[in-house]
């Protein structure tokens, strides 16, 4: 099998795709195990296979409660919203053909912002409960997009760089809005806002789960069968229309998906930033840039990493929870700035 | 087979109508050169013929068939493109592009065919590049790119082969391996090019854009003449004979010049010491 531009060989990505999905689940129970009271992993395990296959077991009930309605639903969801954000990450970066882009640069976490604001200063949406913000942060997210659309859009046509215009400034705007709401507000709110907007896995329950994970299952599918439409896209609109691709309907595709996913993310966590910018890189630079392997590894990988930052985030200054949003960023700016030398150096070589 | 015709063409670029009322025909197997000066509509008509543009009014056909009645990918396996537009940060290797030329042939979920890897090795070997094809492509000089990009088109196996100023990048003898490449494989092939002596030397046809509109399509004995050279490109051009290859050149010199001196005289007996050098231009 021929090579990639990537530093790994092709030949060994099922070893990577399998190694990843083994560290994956090691991390799952890990996660569970590691909190404000440590469970034994042993435990963990019991409470899982009791829980799925209706066994009776010793555990106490209050920490059958710790691990299956607490610590699982979180450790799973920091899982799906890292693979998500990753895979929004290349969606966006095709999309835009810029390597630079992340899912928020269409305006969608500034969005979300907006709504999950009113929900906590103003108590819109309060008879929804935990829901409220979800839902309030998923309408506005949406709602901003749409804007965007209606004006990057061209006779029905996107355009890569209007896009990205689009995108930043309809963010500053809301953005200057959310701050606006929050001068307003008294501090101790302000705080709340603030943590939202960082990130966290906190607010995970069964009964969410399955938003998340329809969304990625669809986008990483039909994702996936763009694949090779993707690689086209990436050597230019004029390129890829003469190898056939109908460039115009792609990119609405490509908005469509990223939108409604990182939507469904940001009202599910809040605005973590920097893994679908970082992911999607560190992929690229490891197996290359052709879609079908970024996207599976880059799935993979961004839950691997953010099963393990919600870990740091919850255990660093325990008892007190850090927003995940700040370690994602702290981890991935390094991380970043060392791929990009190293890959430098490669190519002058 | 594959014979194009483009009827009553008109495209507007921005507001502007580029093109109007253009009529044109090439024949199967033929290499046809677009020749014209800067903004004459070149990229324009090539684009309208290759959809990146859709056209306002009239018809592209292949075969008697609307090209605007096929799906991108039945385009994609007619024509096949070098455009000038090179992208410069793509994360792939040589083959992994010039296996993307298979693509308008696969469908979406299936592994390259043994078929898909006997084009790209065979498009590989005709550019010249086979050596390079495990090379990331950031790391690839400016010809090497073009060649790159050729090797693509070839792949895709289509009837058509649209070249627009392809020879930009490249060196003179990439510019002359190239020309001669695309020409031995014997498709119907439209080049848009800037250089009026690769196009004498190269070109079965040529045609002469200007303002949007065909001022003259022939042989290049045909075409390069005083009167088209001189109303088109602004320049005065004498034609002489390449004393190896019997192709026509053209030797340019500014407008003004000729005004300043006499008239030359008509040459009355054949140059002794360059027996193959005609002095002017027929007209």
């Amino acid at each position: 099998m021929a090579r990639s531009t990537g530093l790994l060989h092709p030949r060994l990505l099922p070893v990577l795709v399998v190694a990843l999905s083994v560290l994956i689940l090691a991390s799952l129970v890990v996660g569970v195990a590691i909190g404000s009271v440590r469970i034994p992993v042993s435990t963990v395990w019991e409470v899982v296979i009791a829980q799925v296959t209706g066994r009776d077991t010793s555990v106490p009930s209050n920490e059958q409660q710790i691990i299956w309605q607490l610590r699982v639903p979180r450790v799973a969801l920091a899982g799906l919203v890292g693979a998500g954000l990753s895979v929004a990450g290349v969606a966006v970066q095709a999309l835009v053909r810029n390597p630079i882009a992340d899912p928020y640069v269409l305006g969608v976490s500034s969005g979300a912002s907006v709504g999950a604001t009113m929900v906590i200063l103003f108590g819109v949406f309060a008879g929804l409960g935990s829901l409220g913000i979800s839902a309030a942060a998923f309408i506005t997210a949406m709602t901003s997009m749409t804007v965007v659309y209606l004006i990057a859009q061209r006779s029905g046509r996107l355009d890569p760089l209007r896009l990205v215009l689009s995108g930043v400034v309809i963010g500053y705007v809301l953005s200057a809005l959310t701050s606006f709401l929050v001068f307003q507000a008294d501090p101790r709110a302000a705080q709340q806002v603030l943590f939202w907007l960082l990130g966290s896995f906190g607010r995970a329950r069964w009964s969410i789960l399955p938003i998340p994970a329809v969304a990625l299952a669809a986008s990483v599918s039909v994702l996936f069968v763009r694949a090779r439409k993707l690689d086209a896209l990436a050597s230019g609109d004029d390129a890829a229309t003469t190898l056939g691709v109908a460039v115009g309907r792609l990119r609405i595709e490509l908005f469509v998906i990223t939108a409604a996913l990182t939507a469904v993310l940001v009202a599910v966590s809040g605005a973590i930033g920097f893994v679908g910018l970082v992911v999607p890189h560190a992929v690229r630079a490891l197996v290359g840039g052709l879609h079908r392997r970024v996207l599976v590894v880059s799935a993979l990988l961004g839950a691997f990493f953010m099963i393990w930052v919600d870990i740091v985030a919850r255990t660093v200054a325990a008892p007190q929870e850090i927003p995940v949003g700040i370690i994602t960023a702290l981890v991935g700016g390094p991380v970043f700035i060392v791929l990009m030398r190293h890959r430098d150096r490669r190519l002058l070589r | 087979m594959s014979h194009l015709r483009v009827d009553q063409l008109g495209v507007l670029v921005g507001e502007r109508l580029l093109i109007d009322g253009l009529d044109l025909s090439i024949d199967t197997g033929r290499f046809v050169g677009l020749v014209g000066p800067n903004g004459s509509g070149k990229s324009t008509l090539l684009k309208s013929i290759y959809r990146v543009l859709a056209p306002l009014r009239g018809v592209v056909s292949l075969d008697e068939r609307d090209i605007a009645s096929f799906s991108a990918r039945a385009v994609a396996r007619e024509i096949a493109v070098v455009a000038q537009e090179v992208p410069t940060d793509l994360e792939f290797t040589v083959s992994e592009i010039v296996m993307l030329g298979r693509l308008p042939h696969q469908r979406s979920l299936a592994r390259p065919t043994s078929i898909d890897d006997h084009h790209v090795d065979d498009a590989l070997d005709q550019v010249d590049i086979a050596h390079l094809s495990d090379r990331s492509w950031q790391t690839l000089s400016g010809g090497e790119k073009q060649r790159v990009l050729l090797a693509r088109a070839l792949a895709q196996q289509g009837n058509i082969i649209i070249l627009d100023e392809p020879t930009n990048h490249l060196d003179i003898r990439h510019q002359l391996e190239l020309l001669t490449l695309t020409k031995s494989l014997g498709t119907t092939t439209i080049a848009a090019l800037h250089d009026l002596n690769l196009a004498a030397e190269f070109c079965d046809e040529v045609v002469v854009l200007n303002n949007g509109a065909i001022v003259a399509h022939g042989t290049p004995d045909d075409v390069f003449v005083d009167d088209v050279i001189t109303s088109v490109f602004g320049v005065t051009a004498d034609r002489v004979v390449h004393p190896r290859t019997g192709a026509i050149r053209l030797l340019f010199s500014t407008l003004a010049a000729p005004c300043l001196t006499a008239p030359a005289p008509a040459p009355a007996a054949p140059d002794l010491e360059h027996p193959l050098l005609l002095r002017g231009a027929p007209s």
